[in-house]
């Protein structure tokens, strides 16, 4: 994946190997203030809930087996947890199920789980293959948590630059432009003495 | 800084009040076309810049105003033309102002809504322009729009650069200087031009010098002083004597010309008097004899009038002489006795003293008409006479006026040439010319002479001058060298501050690229493409270009309603990337339009992720079910509260609220309750 605020070049320390990809999803959604519950066993599936949102992530191990399971296990979360689905009916309007896996799909697997994605019915699907660093997991996890970048801006001395690259030109001359003080007939005419002694010097 | 409530009243579609509570957190506003959703996106932006963009003057006919649409004008009329918001602050403070079609009431506290230090020039322009997305914007700033016009947009909504004022600063200078430098040329110019001029003058003053060079003054001035019969040895008061002389030998020898002229055409004419005399003598005589013959004629008439006078006389006798003979005719003998008389008569006597009388009669009228025939010629042969003695009379006259004029003419020419002091004769006038052009060139050589001498004066006051003037100019161009080289200097600064701006505003751009791909992300507008990322190029004119995959241009891959998506994903992080901004208020109108399912699912996530991040959101849909979705998704508590409303336009009344329903959370605690 190109984007990857979080995990930038994490990647390449975080090997395939060492991530624990139900840990990560972990970490992420509770950090983004998500109650995370383990869903049973084998541990490789949690529930998350928070003010508005809630669902389950399936970390499948393979990406043939989230493509051939995916549904069934929609439909046992949704058979298992339909009373208090039940009663909150607006609620289970913003129903996610995620699978993922660490596994690389291939071209026709990766058109595959896009197609999961465009399917809506009973809720929201994410898929996604190949999640090899925390990056990938948080890109993965994007829809679910708020906006990630922040945009700060760095107020730099740009005056000490700027007199640092004109230095070759009079003093007078850099206090008149880069003095702070306004246009005047005076600066125009520190301007003109300070040219014009240059002149006679020269 | 979140927008809390909004009075709409006579303002676009909407005639009465339009009491509109916001959420602090999100307002969802449904309806159907024309229901005025837009109007109320309308009437925030009125309401903080008195403009509305989309309504731009270049659209509307010469006669309208702007102004005309934005407030209502259907019927009935709206009894109050007024927009007032509230916005609330993080503490909960409140702002309140108006606008209406006279101006803003109440105050406007601007560094509420941003930090002007940090905030571009037309803050409240740019803050409208990057919170508020209608349909045409995202249109035209999504990948349609031109580089340079996207480039204008970012910069301007990340606020200003540091060096702005170092920029303004300096472009003031190098205006001023450029202004100054102008004003040196033209006076280098002027002097110039100047030198040129007196150059020219020199020239012309040396060659009338040279005539000069040819005598002594003391030669001349004795020329003029005779010349003119005058003693000086002044210069110009003997040029002064020279040319008034020659001014006068000139009119004497014009005189003298003309009248050798009219001279020589008098004698022209002189030739032809004897002619006229002999003409004059035989009219004379023929005149006389005319008068002669007018006489004789004239006693002829006299007399044949008389005679015919006195024939006519006798007419009334004849007439009964002839009624008389027609009487004794009709009554012939009355018994041998003359019915008239009665006395005893013949009828052969009768008969002869009828025929007698007829006779008489006859031989009447034959003189009569004799006497009227001679009359009559007689008459004409008079008129006849008189005619050609007035002509000959007439003729006479002329011939006699002609030796008047000559007369005159003569007397003239004799007055002239006693005033010019000449005898008025072909030769001696000739001869006065002559002596007199002979003066006028002597004349006018002394007087070239004399003003070689004051030219060759002036050459030195002139080479003086152009001295003076030389010295002058090199001091000018002193000044704009000296000018010029403070102007370099200024560019100098200009250059490095322009130069710094950019670094420094693409150091920021930077920032804001990792926001635009994290939007791009969320979208996915194009399967193929994962990532986007922009390019600045150009130091004048800032060139802003989006790309995906490998330096692809999105626009010309991009179907319309993923380039609408990328759209929206740039002016989002356009939106999230104003440091200066404080109003964290998002709206959208209908920005579903053209839009796939899957990809509004993707936008409504955003729009709940940014509501994460504690934006106010205010968004417009046509569709009742999205606005259920958006309202689920967009995080309603109790801190952050969200509102649906529903609007409708019914006619007469203009749009109006149907529905209003605060947005209930939802329960915390579903999945993980247990």
């Amino acid at each position: 994946m190109a984007y990857c605020p979080a995990g930038s070049g994490q990647g390449n320390i975080v090997g395939k190997a060492t991530m624990d990809l139900i840990s990560e999803v972990r970490r992420v959604l509770e950090k983004n203030n998500y109650s995370v519950v383990r869903a049973g066993e084998p541990d490789n599936m949690v529930h998350f809930e928070d003010g508005n949102l809630m669902g389950f992530v399936w970390a499948a191990p393979t990406v043939d087996r989230l493509l051939r399971e995916w549904e069934d296990r929609q439909d046992s979360f949704l058979k298992l947890n339909s009373e208090p689905l039940r009663g909150s009916e607006l609620k289970t309007w913003n129903l996610y199920a995620v699978f993922l896996t660490t596994d690389e799909p291939n071209e026709s697997e990766r058109v595959a789980l896009a197609q999961i994605e465009e399917d809506f019915r009973a809720a929201r699907k994410i898929a996604r293959g190949g999640l090899s660093t925390p990056g990938d997991v948080l890109n993965g996890l994007l829809p679910l948590i708020p906006i990630q970048t922040t945009v700060s801006v760095e107020r730099e001395n740009e005056v000490d630059k700027l007199r640092q690259r004109v230095k070759s030109l009079p003093q007078s001359v850099v206090e008149t432009l880069l003095g702070g003080e306004e246009y005047s007939e005076k600066g125009v005419d520190v301007l003109l003495k300070a040219y014009g002694d240059k002149r006679n010097k020269d | 800084m979140v927008i809390s409530g909004i009075k709409i009243s006579g303002f676009r579609g909407v005639r009465g009040t339009l009491d509109i509570p916001f959420g602090s957190g999100f307002t969802v506003i449904t309806g159907e076309n024309g229901s005025g959703k837009t109007t109320v996106c309308d009437a925030i932006e009125y309401l903080l810049t008195q403009r509305i963009t989309r309504i731009s003057a270049d659209q509307i006919e010469r006669k309208e105003r702007l102004q005309d649409y934005f407030w209502w004008r259907g019927k009935p009329p709206a009894s109050a033309h007024r927009i007032t918001g509230t916005f609330t602050n993080r503490t909960q403070k409140e702002l309140t102002w108006s606008v209406t079609p006279q101006g803003v009431r109440g105050e406007l506290d601007k560094e509420s809504f941003f930090d002007a230090a940090t905030a571009p020039s037309d803050g409240w322009m740019t803050l409208c322009q990057t919170s508020i997305f209608r349909d045409e914007l995202i249109t035209s700033l999504s990948t349609d729009l031109s580089e340079a016009t996207r480039a204008d947009f970012v910069e301007r909504a990340i606020g200003v650069v540091g060096t702005a004022e170092f920029e303004r600063v300096t472009e003031t200078y190098k205006e001023a200087l450029e202004r100054r430098l102008e004003r040196i040329e033209v006076r280098y110019n002027s002097h110039r031009e100047k030198i040129a001029g007196l150059v020219e003058e020199i020239s012309e003053a040396n060659s009338q010098a040279m005539a000069a060079q040819e005598k002594s003054l003391a030669e001349i001035t004795q020329m003029a002083c005779k010349l003119t019969a005058t003693k000086s040895d002044d210069i110009g008061k003997l040029l002064s004597s020279v040319g008034a002389k020659i001014a006068e030998t000139r009119r004497r020898a014009d005189q003298l010309e003309r009248l050798r002229i009219d001279l020589s055409a008098h004698s022209e004419e002189i030739s032809e008097v004897g002619s006229l005399r002999r003409q004059q003598e035989s009219l004379h005589a023929e005149i006389s004899k005319l008068e002669g013959q007018l006489k004789v004629d004239e006693g002829q008439l006299k007399a044949a009038s008389a005679n015919l006078r006195a024939a006519r006389e006798m007419e009334p006798t004849y007439t009964s002489l002839a009624q008389l003979r027609e009487q004794g005719l009709r009554l012939g003998l009355q018994d041998g006795r003359c019915p008239l008389c009665g006395s005893k008569i013949s009828k052969e006597n009768y008969d002869g003293h009828l025929s007698a009388i007829e006779g008489e009669i006859a031989r009447r009228e034959s003189k009569l008409g004799a006497l009227v025939k001679q009359e009559a010629d007689l008459q004409r042969k008079v008129a006849a006479v008189r005619t050609s003695v007035e002509m000959g009379r007439n003729q006479y006259n002329r011939i006699a006026a002609s030796f008047q004029v000559f007369k005159k003419t003569e007397a003239d020419m004799q007055e002239r040439a006693t005033l010019a002091r000449v005898t008025l004769s072909e030769d001696a006038l000739t001869s006065a010319l002559a002596s007199e052009m002979a003066k006028l060139k002597e004349l006018e050589r002394c007087s070239e002479a004399l003003e070689g001498f004051v030219a060759s004066q002036r050459v030195k006051d002139l080479e003086k001058k152009r001295s003076l003037v030389q010295r002058e100019a090199e001091a000018v161009a002193k000044e704009r060298d000296t000018v010029d080289a403070a102007k370099q200097g200024v560019y100098k600064v200009s250059v490095e501050v322009r130069r710094l701006s950019r670094e420094v505003l693409e150091e920021r751009l930077a920032a804001l690229n990792p926001l635009l791909s994290e939007l791009y992300v969320r979208f996915k507008p194009h399967v193929d493409f994962a990532d986007i990322k922009y390019r600045m190029r150009g130091d004048v004119k800032r060139l802003l270009r989006l790309e995906v995959g490998d330096s692809i241009n999105p626009r010309f891959v991009f179907s319309s309603g993923q380039r609408r998506v990328l759209g929206l994903a740039f002016l989002l992080a356009v939106y999230l990337s104003r440091p200066w901004c404080k109003l964290k208020t998002l709206v959208l109108d209908d920005p579903m339009q053209h839009v796939d399912d899957y990809r509004a699912l993707h936008l409504v996530e955003i729009l709940s992720s940014i509501r994460q991040l504690g934006h106010q959101i205010i968004c417009t849909v046509q569709d009742s079910a999205l606005a259920d979705f958006l309202c689920r998704r967009l995080r309603s508590s109790d801190r952050s509260t969200g509102v649906r409303m529903e609007l409708v336009y019914r006619a007469g009344l203009g749009v109006q609220l149907k529905d209003v329903v605060n947005v209930p959370p939802l329960p915390s605690r579903v999945l993980t309750a247990a």
